[in-house]
């Protein structure tokens, strides 16, 4: 039975020592290699946080051990020392029980208090990791952004170098063509002058030549509208002489007609008178 | 007086009208109408007549006949120059398909008509007239042999009518146009001749045509037969016995005593009438229009009427620069001056002049008409005749 305990309590040793060289090693371990200043900052952080849990776990094992009994009756002597040591002991042992359980008491519940507080640490520190993951995927996400801002920013700044230099040339061809607008106006106006005074020339010019063709039109219109009035009078007048001819032909068609009918008339009568001097002589004969 | 008249149309018109109304008998011995005056005497009074190639209408004296006067001819003017000369009918067509039925003429004649025609195309007109002829109708041609002998044309009219009777003509007697004509002329004309002839006035012109016609004239009557010229020929042909070459319808009665006596209903018209007289100091009526006669420095009428009250007619004077130079125009009656006045305005003028009354009754009602003119002027005609004044419309009113 007490082999069994050194055993035990061996064991606890040995592994609070193995505990005690895990946290030691992980707390001289290296910076995180990837993250930057604030990533190592952390990382140290963690692995204390770690190491202290692990160190806390550690000392767990002795409370957890010890903390609904009294440490076991030993003896490292031997012979009959060992003997009377060991009976004194398990006597104060009984004697002692009444204090002893206090302390037992006090050892569960600062037993119970580490393993909770160990656990919410854990918890803790698990959210605190988990969170640290959160915040250096943010962070890089955030890396990612600036960098893409960067980039945007370099192109936006390109392009406001382009734009601006091409601005800059519109701006001298503006300039050049408003130079080039101004010196065509100036021209427009100098030829459009040139051209008023032109077209007013050409106007008194043509106003005179209208109203000298106009004259001369009148004059023509005149001569023609007696030409005219002439040449229907002449008309008119041959239009008379004709057809005072053609009634006198008329007139003389008819009397020439009358006299014809007279004669075939005075014919007619002859003729009948002979033939009844004729039939009168036939009668007589018979 | 009365005078209603303005400025005229100036021209110079030589378009001869050949009316038969205006016909004046002295021109039976013009030369220039011997052909037409043979046909007249060829034709019976009262036939129908065809005048192929009609051109004015030449044959428009026929109407003095009563006949009934049928014209064709190609030129769209020549129709209308005919009708207007008192051809009773004429048509466009051509001398190979005559637009009449068959035996619708007692006469077909053509003046110069076949001259130009190939023999064969002679022999398709030829072959026309024979069937618009009727039975013992009677053809007439005067031909101009320019391609072939008189022989052969004779020849060829054998072919068609059974009897062919032809003579020379014109191989002594010519008109003075004919003389001047080079065409017409052949080397044989001594110059110092038709130099005489080039001289002689308008006047002078026609006495020479008129003796030249009536030289014909008497030849013909006597039957004197003509050498032949190798120019001219006058041809009669019929499918009946052909009478007298010259006179076989003879009857000049008409040329003398026309039925037209110019009577109106107001009076005495004498610009057609057959019984008045214009001399020689008139030309033929020319159609200005109206016809209307033009005369020289002087001419007169002589008419018969019982008593003039009043003489009107119609004048326009034919001269140039009239408004600088004023034509005085002189109007007597029997030998009384009955108005004076000046013509300075172009235009048909129409007077109307009051007779007195000692002139009202003429010596046995014969009058004569006189009218002077101050100027004349050379009319621009072929023969550049001396002209001063045209009149027409005479009205005699008693």
């Amino acid at each position: 039975m007490v082999d069994e305990e050194v055993e035990m309590v061996l064991r606890e040793i040995r592994e609070r020592v193995i505990s005690q060289a895990r946290a030691e090693q992980i707390a001289s371990a290296p910076a995180d290699v990837t993250g930057n200043g604030d990533g190592a900052i952390t990382g140290a952080d963690e692995t204390s946080a770690a190491a202290e849990l692990a160190r806390i776990g550690g000392y767990l094992t002795t409370t957890a051990r010890t903390w609904d009994r009294l440490p076991p009756v030993i003896s490292n002597r031997s012979g009959a020392m060992s003997r009377l040591e060991l009976w004194f002991k398990s006597r104060a042992k009984s004697l002692a029980r009444w204090f002893t359980w206090e302390q037992i008491n006090f050892n569960a519940a600062v037993h119970h208090a580490i393993r909770d507080t160990l656990e919410a640490l854990t918890r803790q520190q698990a959210a605190v990791v988990s969170l640290r993951r959160d915040v250096e995927t943010r962070q890089t996400e955030i890396e990612n952004v600036v960098a893409r801002l960067v980039t945007l920013n370099a192109r936006v700044d390109a392009l406001a170098v382009e734009v601006r230099t091409e601005s800059e040339a519109r701006r001298a061809d503006h300039q050049s063509q408003r130079g080039e607008l101004y010196t065509m106006r100036a021209e427009i106006s100098g030829e459009s002058e040139a051209r008023r005074i032109q077209i007013e020339d050409s106007e008194k010019r043509l106003a005179t030549l209208v109203e000298i063709q106009g004259r001369k039109q009148t004059a023509d219109l005149s001569k023609l509208t007696n030409e005219s009035r002439e040449r229907d009078e002449e008309i008119e007048n041959e239009q008379r002489v004709s057809f005072k001819q053609l009634s006198l032909e008329n007139s003389e068609a008819v009397s020439f007609q009358i006299t014809s009918q007279h004669k075939i008339e005075s014919a007619l009568s002859e003729l009948e008178r002979r033939i009844k001097q004729l039939e009168e002589s036939l009668k007589h004969r018979k | 007086m009365e005078v209603n008249g303005n400025s005229a149309r100036r021209q110079n018109v030589w378009d001869e009208v050949l009316d038969a109304r205006y016909f004046k008998a002295l021109d039976r011995f013009d030369i220039r109408f011997a052909r037409t005056i043979w046909v007249f005497d060829n034709v019976r009074a009262g036939s129908a007549v065809l005048h192929l190639g009609c051109g004015p209408g030449m044959l428009a004296l026929l109407k003095r006949k009563r006949v009934t006067l049928t014209g064709v001819d190609a030129s769209p003017d020549s129709v209308l120059a005919a009708r207007r000369n008192g051809y009773d009918a004429v048509f466009q067509a051509d001398l190979f398909s005559l637009p009449f039925t068959d035996a619708t003429f007692d006469h077909v004649v053509s003046l110069d008509a076949l001259n130009e025609l190939m023999a064969a195309d002679q022999e398709r007109a030829l072959a026309e007239m024979k069937r618009v002829l009727r039975p013992g109708g009677v053809t007439l041609h005067a031909m101009e042999s320019r391609h072939e002998s008189d022989t052969q044309q004779i020849s060829r009219f054998l072919e068609f009518f059974q009897h062919v009777a032809y003579e020379p003509r014109y191989a002594l007697c010519s008109s003075v146009e004919d003389f001047l004509d080079p065409a017409e002329r052949d080397g044989s004309s001594e110059a110092d001749f038709l130099e005489y002839v080039r001289g002689l006035s308008q006047k002078e012109r026609r006495a020479f045509d008129i003796a030249m016609g009536y030289v014909f004239s008497r030849v013909s009557d006597l039957g004197v037969t003509e050498p032949s010229s190798g120019k001219s020929i006058l041809l009669k042909a019929s499918d009946a016995p052909i009478g007298s070459f010259y006179h076989e319808h003879r009857d000049r009665r008409a040329l003398f005593a026309s039925d037209w006596t110019g009577t109106t209903r107001d009076g005495l018209c004498l610009d057609r009438s057959g019984e008045v007289v214009f001399d020689d100091g008139w030309y033929e009526p020319t159609m200005l229009p109206p016809v209307a006669r033009s005369m020289g420095k002087q001419a007169r009428i002589r008419f018969h009427s019982s008593a003039v009250d009043s003489i009107s007619l119609d004048l326009i004077a034919r001269l140039s620069d009239l408004e600088a130079m004023p034509v005085g125009i002189e109007v007597g009656l029997n030998g009384e001056r009955l108005a004076a006045f000046s013509v300075y305005k172009y235009g048909w003028l129409e007077l109307t002049i009051p007779v007195a009354e000692k002139l009202r009754a003429g010596s046995n009602g014969e009058f004569e008409l006189e009218i002077k003119a101050d100027r004349t002027e050379k009319a621009a005609t072929a023969d550049a005749r001396e002209i001063s004044i045209a009149v027409c419309n005479i009205q005699i009113r008693s």
